[in-house]
């Protein structure tokens, strides 16, 4: 079922209605969160249920397994890697099979002449397998570690490892902080529920009208990249880089909205990252669900950046190959990260990978001149790792850059997008101004937002816009991952 | 918990009785389901030829010109499972039928646009207005408002005061002009490719499924003496040499059964060179004027081969 379709228009309210009015007891809303989340997964495919089901099995009864073994360190590590193996190996045949077998298959023929004769699997690739892989990994893993216990409570970690709301794009939980959620009785929090619809909200416009408008040039100029001038295609990279990140932090915003509606918090996924000084600063600010997750069981357990510079920066590469690869079974998403990981690089070896403390612009309204320079340059390399991301094939992404540069910078014909580039522009002021806030939708307590009125009058405006300025029901782009 | 709800509730309203309103404008805006519906419920007694199919007949035929009284009953991405359905649907009122004519375009046999792919919220539409549930969906699928494109084009229409209900009289599809710039658009070979690209498939499972109702259609044809004409439309010569070679062998070996157990007749206009640019509205659609050419080779064939 999508955010965006009018069947969780009602699915959303009722589930809301059972839960608080209905079953007030925790462990039937637990189990109502799992049938609820698994109507709500299933409405694509019934099939998919299967694979959630196993994973969650899986994964819970290797906690059980890691909590009996407590005294016996091999027999643990065996558990945890034998759970690990099968998370994975359902990854890997779901999602990466068929791209492997060819990618093998078109090196043996250019090497040696031989087109070998085994075959690639008619599979679906379940929605948001990645997400819940793992978010279920994590546990485990954790268990291993130490870091928390097994659970006993199956529905409470089936509810965990399939809420509805971040199931299948996240953000990506840990056990750490949304199973105990589950294992606690919950009580309705009005202050909440209201931050909840007001996130819901403003995910919503993000989505359908910044997101699904922009998709709607991009997707109808992308493949003319040959043909089109080069102001128009970095038009069109600049509005891509706003259809992602509106799409996906519209998905977040609303994930982290309807779950508050049902007292629980999920952890922020984005933090205004287009306000980034640098590289690193954008990926402590860009899907910190997963770049967290990468940090704590990929790349610490590499040797993290206690290590020399270089081996760090070979901890870096294969970080961001496994974060590329992990966004999509094609080159151009390995190329995307190797990107980035150059880029790290690069921070890294100059000691230029600065912590900052605040937000840019932190008690000022505008931001220096010297914060300005680095917010650009962070923003063009990113808007220039996007454009190989949404390209299909490395040869499209030579291209179009190509393109860009070659192609006369402007010809006779209009160009197309520019009013997305101005809604993308106002998009950036509003948020500018609320950059310190958990979403923008968080009104300062000072007038006119004290005022109720002008409060709803946002609201139904922005109600007003998503309807007359509806896209055309774009699929999320971070379902495909 | 009570003052959230209440809070909700103006919202809720809000939405609730735009959308019912929405629904109730859009229901009552002209369309070419609901105009051919009734128009065959007021008709089909006398009805001699009927025209089925996709947009390729949909617009590319006017059965004005046709011999007899004539009627479109094709609608844009209809597959060979609502022909049969529509076909059959007056099966005890038909008393002058003696011709149906078919398209058979080059992803006919291995079409799903409208059971699963982009075209499936078109179901709605023989749901809401030709009393057809082929693929039954749930209510909120059904509504008009539940697809927002289709929805705002439609409401559009409604502000603007557009009664057209997109078809002629006789059923025919009149939105489709020449070509905004025929040389331009129709040799332009990247976006030619893109459209074949877009209707030749590697998955061959819906052929089946197709076939089986395309014999069912030549059965019934069969069985009622009624001349089955299977015809392919005229389409740009560009569009025509991107075609996948394997997928089109497979459509006339297709054909050719059908032809020969079920007597049917195949006339095939797919590579003609008596249609010009301004005859097409697209690399693979005819525009009013390459129609009424169309219209009035077929109808001359048809008579002719009778």
């Amino acid at each position: 079922m999508l955010f965006n379709s009018i069947e969780f228009l009602v699915f959303l309210p009722t589930v809301f209605l059972l839960y608080w009015l209905v079953l007030k007891e925790r462990r039937w809303q637990n189990l109502l969160i799992v049938a609820a989340s698994y109507l709500f997964y299933g409405w694509w495919d019934w099939r998919f249920l299967i694979l959630i089901v196993f994973t969650s099995f899986c994964s819970f009864l290797s906690g059980l397994f890691l909590e009996r073994s407590a005294s016996a360190p091999k027999v643990r590590r065996a558990i945890s890697i034998s759970n690990i193996l099968i998370n994975l190996a359902i990854l890997v045949l779901f999602k990466y099979y068929n791209f492997f077998s060819e990618s093998l298959s078109d090196l043996l023929s250019l090497l040696f002449d031989y087109t070998p004769g085994w075959v690639t699997l008619n599979v679906v690739l379940p929605v948001g397998i990645s997400f819940y892989t793992f978010q279920a990994l994590s546990y485990s893993i954790d268990v291993y570690r130490n870091r928390i216990n097994a659970t006993h409570d199956a529905v409470g970690f089936f509810a965990y490892i399939s809420f509805f709301p971040q199931l299948v794009a996240g953000p990506i939980e840990r056990a750490s902080n949304l199973l105990p959620q589950f294992q606690t009785d919950r009580s309705f929090d009005y202050a909440e529920a209201v931050d909840g619809m007001r996130r819901i909200l403003w995910g919503f416009f993000k989505k359908l009208v910044i997101a699904d408008n922009c998709a709607l040039v991009v997707n109808e100029y992308w493949n003319q990249y040959q043909e089109l001038p080069g102001s128009m295609l970095i038009i069109l990279a600049v509005l891509f880089t706003f259809q992602i990140y509106c799409d996906f932090s519209g998905y977040s915003d609303i994930a982290i909205g309807c779950a508050r509606l049902f007292g629980i918090r999920l952890m922020q996924n984005f933090d205004y990252p287009y306000f980034s000084r640098s590289i690193p600063e954008f990926w402590r600010k860009w899907h910190i669900s997963l770049t967290s997750w990468l940090r704590d069981y990929l790349y610490f357990p590499l040797g993290g950046s206690r290590c020399s510079k270089l081996k760090t920066i070979r901890n870096v590469f294969i970080v961001w190959m496994v974060s590329g690869l992990w966004h999509g079974a094609n080159w151009t998403f390995v190329c995307w990260g190797l990107f980035h990981a150059a880029l790290l690089s690069i921070y890294i070896a100059f000691g230029i990978n600065t912590k900052y403390e605040h937000e840019v612009g932190h008690g000022r309204v505008l931001p220096s001149l010297k914060d300005l320079l680095r917010m650009c340059v962070s923003f063009i390399l990113v808007a220039a790792g996007w454009v190989v991301f949404r390209c299909e094939t490395i040869h499209q992404a030579v291209g179009l850059f190509r393109s860009m540069f070659t192609n006369s910078f402007i010809d006779a014909a209009p160009l197309h997008g520019k009013k997305m580039l101005v809604v993308c522009l106002l998009l950036l002021v509003v948020e500018w101004l609320q950059r310190d806030k958990e979403h923008v939708l968080q009104f300062p307590d000072r007038k006119p937002f004290n005022i109720r009125l002008v409060r709803r009058t946002v609201y139904y405006l922005l109600i007003i816009l998503i309807i007359l300025f509806i896209g055309t029901g774009q699929k999320f782009v971070y379902f495909q991952f | 918990m009570k003052k959230f709800l209440l809070n909700c509730l103006p919202y809720v309203l809000f939405i609730l009785i735009g959308a019912s309103s929405a629904e109730f404008l859009l229901r009552r805006t002209p369309n070419p389901y609901r105009f051919k519906y009734e128009w065959m419920e007021r008709n089909c007694g006398s009805v001699e030829t009927l025209v089925l199919g996709s947009s390729h007949t949909f617009y590319g035929i006017k059965p004005s010109l046709l011999d007899g009284v004539a009627f479109n009953l094709a609608n844009v991405s209809q597959d060979y499972s609502y022909d049969r359905y529509l076909l059959e649907y007056w099966k005890d009122r038909y008393s002058r039928l003696r011709t149906v004519i078919v398209p058979v375009s080059y992803f006919s046999w291995v079409d799903d646009d409208i059971v699963s792919g982009n075209e499936s919220y078109r179901q709605r539409y023989y749901r809401l207005y030709m009393d057809c549930d082929l693929y039954p969906g749930s209510f909120l699928s059904g509504l008009e408002v539940s697809n927002v494109a289709s929805a705002k084009e439609k409401f559009r229409q409604v502000l603007l005061g557009d009664k057209d209900a997109g078809c002629d009289e006789d059923g025919w599809g009149t939105m489709f002009a020449p070509a905004v710039s025929p040389a331009d658009e129709l040799d332009d070979s990247l976006a030619v490719r893109s459209v074949v690209s877009h209707s030749t498939f590697s998955d061959w499972y819906m052929v089946d499924k197709n076939f089986r109702e395309m014999k069912a259609i030549a059965e019934f044809c069969k069985e009622h003496e009624i001349q089955l004409i299977l015809v392919t439309t005229p389409c740009w010569h560009l569009y025509c040499d991107f075609l996948d070679k394997r997928q089109l062998k497979n459509m006339h070996e297709l054909i050719d059964s059908i032809v020969s157990g079920y007597g049917a007749l195949y006339l095939n206009y797919m590579n003609d060179p008596r249609f010009q640019p301004s005859d097409f509205h697209d690399n693979n659609h005819l525009s009013e004027t390459g129609a009424i050419k169309f219209t009035q080779l077929l109808n001359n064939e048809i008579t002719l081969r009778r």
